[in-house]
């Protein structure tokens, strides 16, 4: 009974305190301390149950504070931030922001911060990733903490010479009907990042979308050369459901060569949905990278407990359990690593960044009015 | 029925029921029909215009799902009827093994329907076994491309699965009222069973191919989670258009229109299948 | 089926019986083979062994293993939405009969204006698609004080059951015949003696089938559960979308999925054990 009173004085205590602290100028210590008297934190994600698990058995044992991992459907965790947007008091704290949602969700001011500032190890994170993620600038308010990246991922034994040039896997996919599969954009980052090199490759690079905050329509009149390249290819290009549902078919013989992202690729190889045979790679021609940042949302009601999880997760320790556990590359910049799925090299020469968040949009709207509806 | 003055007191009977659906059901009905206009929108404005119905009404995309979902919706309702009809005729009365048979029969009513569409996609996939057989019999050289197939196939093929049991059930209680004099007359009377089939049997058990029909039609024509993991690349159904016209792009009052077009489209087949079953069964239905 | 029927009444009754039997047999194997061979290969998937992956050539799986079973239970919350999702659903089962009994009793036992419309309005959450009922819905629920509630959660599950119980609880009422009724008027029957003697026994079957819907329908329930659910209650469909919906995962969709479906079949067999007329079918035929 005296504990029972102690603690809800306590809390009582920390929930009064927590209207007068201001976390964003308050100092990690204090941010700590209230993390420990708020006692739990909820963090919503759509992948990795395995390691988040873990990490939140670990953060107990540390801190004392209860973490509890709920892994919901990405579109399902995003519409459920929304629909609480409204509300004083939310029932979500933390949650992973990725793909097309982080446009949407910066659009409506869903997120406490700039936290940047507030986070003691913030620097050491993947700095253009705090800038911008899909195209999106994101100010500071969603904290880096894992990079992906797409490349080609295909079957050795039936492909002996994986293109690398643009030129190449135009050949490669004329001579092989239906044996390369991307997924629909709308449905994924896979698909999303093959279209984007498409583009780049018919109607003439990258580099004029750059800075755009809205879409240019000069530039982006000569488009429908790209979506000629797949209308004139109906027949021999396989478009599947989903950055998994490509890897599914690869792994069931009915394409050999497919677009994957990299943890997801290890993370399926690792549970038994993929070959092990498999290899990927990042062609000469470039296809795009990127990664996906936690963000506190502004109507958390644990709020420093988690920016503290946030912390957490960004530990040099905790990256490289990530890594070993579910093979997700970290965000931190201080980890060399070995055993990547996708060469340093690659990476370094490679990786591609993806045009403004603007053209993203239009470019998965007009793929289904040119493409699909044709 | 009882022959009783009605009172006031049936009305209240009906509060605890019908009461409590329309209140939760209504609301949201009533939130978006005005929000299908405007009006209390989830992004705070509230406003009247009919942009979103001009919008939606003049575009190919929205066009396109909606014809794909009725096709869906008659040809499962069709399909589901074709499959349990014989199967509730063989079902009418018992014998050996008749009773394991009818709870076999079930089972896929008790799964759902995105499981159940989990389940057949491991079947037709490119390797999976059904191609595999059909390879080995040679009956085909390659394996055929079932999944996410253009026309919608895939997505009538689950419903069937799933809804056989259903329908099956209607159709059994339907069969059931039939008397077997009647059909023991009709023997005597030298009637061949393509003739008792159709002069007995499908009269008789029309109203509950109807009732199947109207609600077979319903739930493949709001369906979104067969549509999402078997359905074709383009065009989703008209239930996951809205689901991803609100939640992936976060456009709720254009979502409300496809929510009513959805909710009129039900009510007009559901009404047009009502009459169809006034004129067969004499108005009696 | 046309030919056999044929072939069935020229036949002698012997002959006739055998060709019956002979059919059932056929019956049986297509069902075993439709039901049973997408059920199999759900088991097969979710014994798959992680370091051995069945893929195209292998006709089955190189080395089975317990691991992905494992997995599910270590690292999600299954064993938390279990006992979420059994204890709602009886609890909506049992509300959803308490608000049905009037609603059915007036709907099956009376005559009064506008019985149509109320009896199509009672079908409203089976008509109305899911996800927007849920998105909407879950607006109102909010201002109720309703979301993130054990209470809110069985009245959402009771409102997606109820339908299923109104229509078939009417259906029994409706069955009663009224000669019984007035018999047992006539014998000076009080109205608790009428209730407990004629109404109950004699809806018993629509009940038991309006009950398995209902809970099936609970079980199954995903849109709602998640909104308003989550993340204080986490029921089995929420755990096994996060892995059919983007984030597919075969193997552990099979665990979670089998997870799901074998108790409603089990109840399915033990119902149809437990009731020897076509309880279902008697009940669902107006639907």
């Amino acid at each position: 009974m005296k504990r029972v009173l102690i603690v809800t004085f306590v809390l009582g205590l920390a929930a009064a305190s927590l209207f007068a602290v201001d976390l964003k100028t308050s100092g990690w210590n204090t941010i700590v301390s209230t993390a420990k008297a708020e006692g739990q934190v909820i963090f919503y994600a759509w992948y990795f149950p395995d390691y988040f698990k873990e990490a939140a058995a670990d953060f107990e044992k540390l801190y004392g504070i209860k973490a509890v991992v709920i892994i919901g459907d990405q579109t399902a965790n995003f519409n459920k931030a929304i629909a609480e947007k409204n509300l004083a008091t939310g029932t979500i704290d933390a949650m992973i922001v990725g793909g097309q949602w982080v446009k949407t969700t910066m659009d409506l001011d869903l997120f406490f911060g700039p936290i940047k500032g507030v986070l003691p190890e913030a620097h050491q994170m993947a700095p253009s990733l705090w800038e911008l993620q899909e195209g999106v600038l994101t100010k500071g308010y969603l904290a880096p903490f894992h990079r992906n990246q797409t490349g080609i991922l295909y079957d050795p034994n039936r492909v002996k010479n994986p293109p690398q040039t643009w030129e190449e896997l135009v050949k490669w996919i004329d001579e092989n009907p239906k044996e390369f599969g991307f997924c629909d954009p709308s449905k994924g980052g896979t698909g999303q990042s093959f279209v984007h090199t498409v583009i780049a490759k018919t109607t003439g690079g990258l580099e004029r979308y750059k800075g755009d905050s809205d879409v240019v329509p000069s530039k982006v009149a000569n488009w429908n050369l790209a979506w000629k390249w797949f209308t004139d290819r109906r027949d021999k290009l396989t478009i599947t459901m989903s950055n998994n549902d490509s890897i599914i078919r690869l792994n069931g013989g009915e394409i050999s060569m497919t677009v994957g992202w990299d943890d997801n690729v290890s993370d399926q190889m690792s549970k038994g949905n993929l070959f092990k045979r498999a290899k990927m790679y990042i062609p000469q021609m470039g296809l795009a990278g990127g990664g996906d940042t936690m963000g506190v949302l502004k109507n958390a009601p644990n709020k420093a407990a988690a920016l503290l999880w946030i912390h957490f997760i960004q530990s040099k320790e905790q990256q490289l359990k990530k890594f070993q556990k579910v093979g997700a590359y970290p965000a931190r910049i201080d980890l060399p690593l070995e055993g990547t799925l996708l060469s340093e090299q690659d990476r370094a020469k490679n990786a591609i960044a993806w045009f403004p968040a603007a053209y993203k949009n239009l470019m998965i709207n007009e793929f289904v009015r040119n493409v699909l509806m044709k | 029925m009882e022959r009783q003055r009605v009172g006031f007191s049936t009305y209240l009977f009906l509060i605890p029921g019908v009461g409590f659906i329309v209140l939760f059901i209504g609301s949201s009905i009533f939130i978006t029909i005005t929000q299908s206009f405007g009006l209390f929108s989830v992004t705070g404005t509230s406003q009247f215009t009919i942009d979103h119905w001009v919008a939606l009404l003049g575009d190919r995309e929205s066009l396109d799902s909606v014809l794909f979902s009725l096709k869906m919706g008659f040809l499962s309702s069709a399909g589901t009827i074709l499959f349990a009809f014989p199967l509730a005729l063989f079902l009418r009365k018992g014998g050996t093994g008749k009773r394991f048979l009818a709870s076999l029969v079930k089972i896929p009513l008790f799964i759902p329907a995105l499981v159940s569409a989990f389940l057949i996609i491991n079947l037709i996939s490119y390797h999976g076994i059904v191609n595999e057989v059909l390879v080995a019999l040679n009956l085909i050289n390659r394996p055929l491309r079932m999944l996410n197939d253009r026309f919608g196939w895939g997505v009538v093929g689950i419903q069937v699965w799933k809804n056989v049991p259903f329908v099956l059930l209607i159709l059994a209680s339907s069969l059931a009222s039939i008397r077997d004099d009647t059909i023991d007359a009709a023997r005597n009377l030298g009637a061949g069973a393509i003739q008792i089939l159709a002069k007995i049997f499908i009269p008789l058990a029309m109203p509950g191919i109807l009732v199947s029909a109207i609600l077979m039609f319903i739930k493949a024509f709001g369906d979104f989670a067969i549509t999402s993991v078997a359905g074709p690349v383009y065009p989703p159904s008209i239930a996951l258009r809205m689901r991803n016209t609100a939640s992936l792009f976060q456009e709720w009052d254009k979502a409300a229109v496809l929510g009513v077009i959805i909710i009129l489209t039900t009510l007009v087949v559901t009404w047009l299948y009502a009459k169809l079953a006034e004129f067969v069964t004499g108005g009696e239905g | 089926m046309r030919r056999d029927e044929f072939t069935i009444t020229t036949l002698g009754t012997q002959t006739r019986k055998n060709l019956y039997i002979l059919l059932a047999a056929f019956f049986i194997l297509v069902q075993l083979v439709w039901v049973g061979l997408p059920i199999l290969m759900t088991v097969l998937w979710s014994l798959v062994h992680p370091d051995y992956p069945w893929s195209y050539p292998q006709m089955f799986p190189e080395k089975l293993s317990f691991a992905q079973w494992r997995f599910v239970f270590r690292y999600t919350n299954i064993v938390r939405a279990l006992k979420t999702s059994y204890s709602v659903a009886p609890l909506s089962v049992l509300l959803a009969f308490f608000l049905a009994l009037p609603t059915a009793y007036a709907l099956g036992r009376k005559k009064f204006a506008g019985k149509k419309l109320f009896m199509t309005l009672v079908l409203l959450p089976i008509i109305m698609p899911g996800m927007v009922v849920a998105l909407f819905l879950s607006r109102v629920f909010t201002s109720f004080g309703l979301a993130q509630s054990f209470f809110g959660l069985v009245l959402a599950h009771t409102l997606m059951g109820l339908p299923y119980m109104i229509r078939v609880l009417t259906t029994s009422f409706e069955a009663i015949p009224q000669d019984v009724i007035d018999a047992a008027e006539n014998l000076g029957a009080t109205s608790f003696s009428k209730i407990k003697d004629i109404f109950l026994p004699m809806v018993r079957p629509g009940l038991l089938a309006g009950m398995v819907f209902a809970f099936t329908t609970s079980i199954e329930e995903f849109n709602l559960t998640f909104i308003i659910g989550t993340p204080t209650f986490e029921t089995v469909p929420t755990i096994l979308y996060s892995f059919l919906g983007y984030n597919f995962i075969r193997t552990n969709a099979s665990v979670i999925a089998l997870i799901m479906m074998v108790p409603n079949i089990l109840m399915l067999f033990a119902v149809e054990r437990i009731l020897k007329s076509d309880y279902l079918s008697a009940s669902l035929g107006k639907l």
